[in-house]
């Protein structure tokens, strides 16, 4: 019997709850003084960080399975919409929603392979799952390296806060407002910007949540 | 403030779209950054906490076998160590290698990182890989030889940050020169690993790929059965063929860019054969490993060489973002 590292996962369960709460004042903050930009990834935010804090704590679950899955199959095709307007409307590049795509997509995968080992984490790894899910471990380590990645890159980028600004439609947004020549809105924005909705902790936020989830889909699907 | 604001988010997108306005050297440092994390977290599977002798210090131990004495006197040592104390060792080796991903991540600490690295990874060469079996005779490229984390380690050096605009392959570590002289050695090291020891025995070969098949998924074990035959049956030819490719490989750096291109392709796809079907993902599939073996890091090196063209490198290095614009110097 392998000991598990229950400290670790209680700790990354207390984080994932902290990000939710976070991205939770983060749609409050943005339904109370402006525009939705940025909405979607924080309610992807608050799903995901309640979901994996039930999954590396399975007491803290609640909720039918069937209920979250419903919400990340609806998430996964609202993010792949969000993508695909995003790629006709400017052109070919990488959107923040693609990953934010994967990610509700991979959080299916978790509840689709296998529910009944999502118990306790302990015991895990992609070898001993495979036997009792159907996953191919390939897809699992695809999946992990990407979610790396994903944090790595937003880390290093020198575009902050990019799941609400630096984004095509945060141009966009902000392109409209010059032209309305509607100075007071733009600085309810910026104000914003200057304090709950800080780029570096929205961006911390989705690192955190990446790299988490990598761990969980190394260890789970 | 409209205006600059405006300009910043402009300039974003235009990042966003423009793949040349990349800094190259600057994504190979994260690709590497990238490499690092998935070894911080493959570090933190449940079965490397284990003590006894189906843990992670008993993989440890393994290595000790074939080496001289005292080297592999030390790897018995360090592995007892960790036997006693999984739990927090384990933790701390997992912890240093995020802490090297992150602290590539960042500009203020890259070389700090970089340099932690260089250390890290000497030290797991030792205590972790028994030197990549150089002592032992089992270190050819095939398996992984001679240690991927040395790969790790080279990478540190050549993609060291520079402050120059040199071409890829060098750095502040390294100047054009030295680089390419760094490579031709390695190059010529790896060729010579091919051929010596176990690196040109059939049987060793066929029967290093087997041990590593248990646990892997259906697809993969087909493709390593094709590898364990083939190498069972003509593996001092494949031996003395890949020897004779990463010779060439070595000097082909002298010869013009569109050829030295041509044998970089060719050396990438080898790389990834090998690393699938001999390295069979450094056994990250079938759960236990603590890395992806030499494939991913042969491949970032050999792209590192990649001859460009002028100007190619940097094209674009704005650094104003919303942020910026948005707080000013505060």
């Amino acid at each position: 019997m392998i000991e598990s590292p229950s400290f670790l996962y209680y700790f990354l369960a207390v984080v994932m709850l902290a990000i939710s709460g976070y991205s939770l004042l983060l749609v409050a903050n943005t339904g109370r003084r402006f525009q939705t930009l940025g909405l979607d990834v924080e309610i992807s935010h608050i799903a995901m960080g309640l979901a994996m804090a039930g999954m590396f704590i399975h007491r803290w679950s609640f909720g039918p399975n069937l209920a979250w899955e419903l919400i990340f199959a609806v998430l996964s095709i609202w993010f792949l919409y969000a993508t695909f307007r995003s790629l006709v409307r400017f052109g070919v590049h990488l959107p923040h929603t693609a990953i934010h795509a994967l990610m509700s997509f991979t959080m299916l995968l978790m509840y689709w392979y296998p529910a009944e080992q999502m118990g306790s984490m302990g015991a895990r790894s992609m070898a001993q799952l495979t036997k009792g899910s159907h996953l191919d471990p390939g897809i699992s380590l695809l999946l992990s390296v990407v979610l790396f990645a994903s944090a790595i890159f937003t880390m290093a980028s020198p575009n902050r806060g990019s799941s609400l600004f630096g984004t095509h439609h945060a141009q966009a947004f902000v392109t409209s407002v010059v032209e309305r020549d509607d100075a007071q809105e733009l600085e309810v924005v910026i104000e914003s910007v200057r304090s709950l909705s800080a780029p570096w902790a929205a961006d911390g936020a989705h690192i955190v949540m990446a790299m988490a989830m990598g761990f969980m889909v190394l260890l789970m699907v | 403030m409209l205006r600059e604001t405006t300009e910043s988010l402009e300039l974003a997108v235009r990042r966003q779209t423009n793949p040349h306005s990349r800094d190259l050297f600057r994504i190979f440092q994260l690709v590497l950054a990238t490499i690092w994390l998935v070894d911080g977290f493959l570090q933190l599977q449940p079965v490397m906490f284990q003590g006894g002798s189906n843990g992670f210090s008993s993989m440890l131990r393994s290595m000790a076998t074939g080496n001289p004495g005292l080297v592999a006197q030390s790897i018995r040592w360090d592995a007892a160590f960790i036997s006693h104390h999984p739990v927090i060792t384990n933790a701390l080796f997992a912890v240093i290698q995020i802490a090297i991903a992150l602290g590539i991540v960042w500009r203020r600490t890259i070389r700090g990182a970089l340099a932690l690295s260089i250390v890290w990874c000497l030290l797991v060469w030792w205590f972790g890989e028994g030197l990549g079996g150089i002592l032992s005779g089992g270190a050819t490229p095939l398996t992984g030889g001679p240690g991927a984390v040395l790969f790790y380690a080279l990478l540190a050096l050549l993609l060291w940050p520079r402050t120059q605009r040199e071409p890829l392959g060098a750095s502040d570590f390294f100047n054009t020169t030295a680089a390419k002289s760094v490579w031709t050695i390695s190059w010529i090291v790896l060729s010579v690993l091919c051929v010596v020891g176990n690196g040109r025995s059939s049987s060793s070969l066929a029967t290093a790929t087997k041990s590593l098949q248990a646990g892997q998924p259906g697809w993969l074990g087909h493709i390593t059965a094709w590898s364990v035959t083939l190498l069972g049956h003509h593996g001092e030819v494949v031996a003395v063929c890949v020897a004779i490719f990463f010779l060439l490989l070595g000097f082909a750096i002298y010869l013009p860019a569109p050829i030295f291109r041509l044998f970089l392709v060719t050396g990438i796809v080898l790389s990834l054969i090998i690393w699938v079907a001999v390295e069979q993902f450094g056994g990250v599939l079938a759960g236990g490993a603590t890395d992806p073996n030499s494939g991913p890091l042969l491949v970032l090196l050999l792209v590192c060489y990649w001859p460009l063209r002028d100007g190619q490198l940097f094209k674009s290095r704005g650094n104003e973002g919303v942020v910026e614009v948005v707080y000013g110097n505060d």
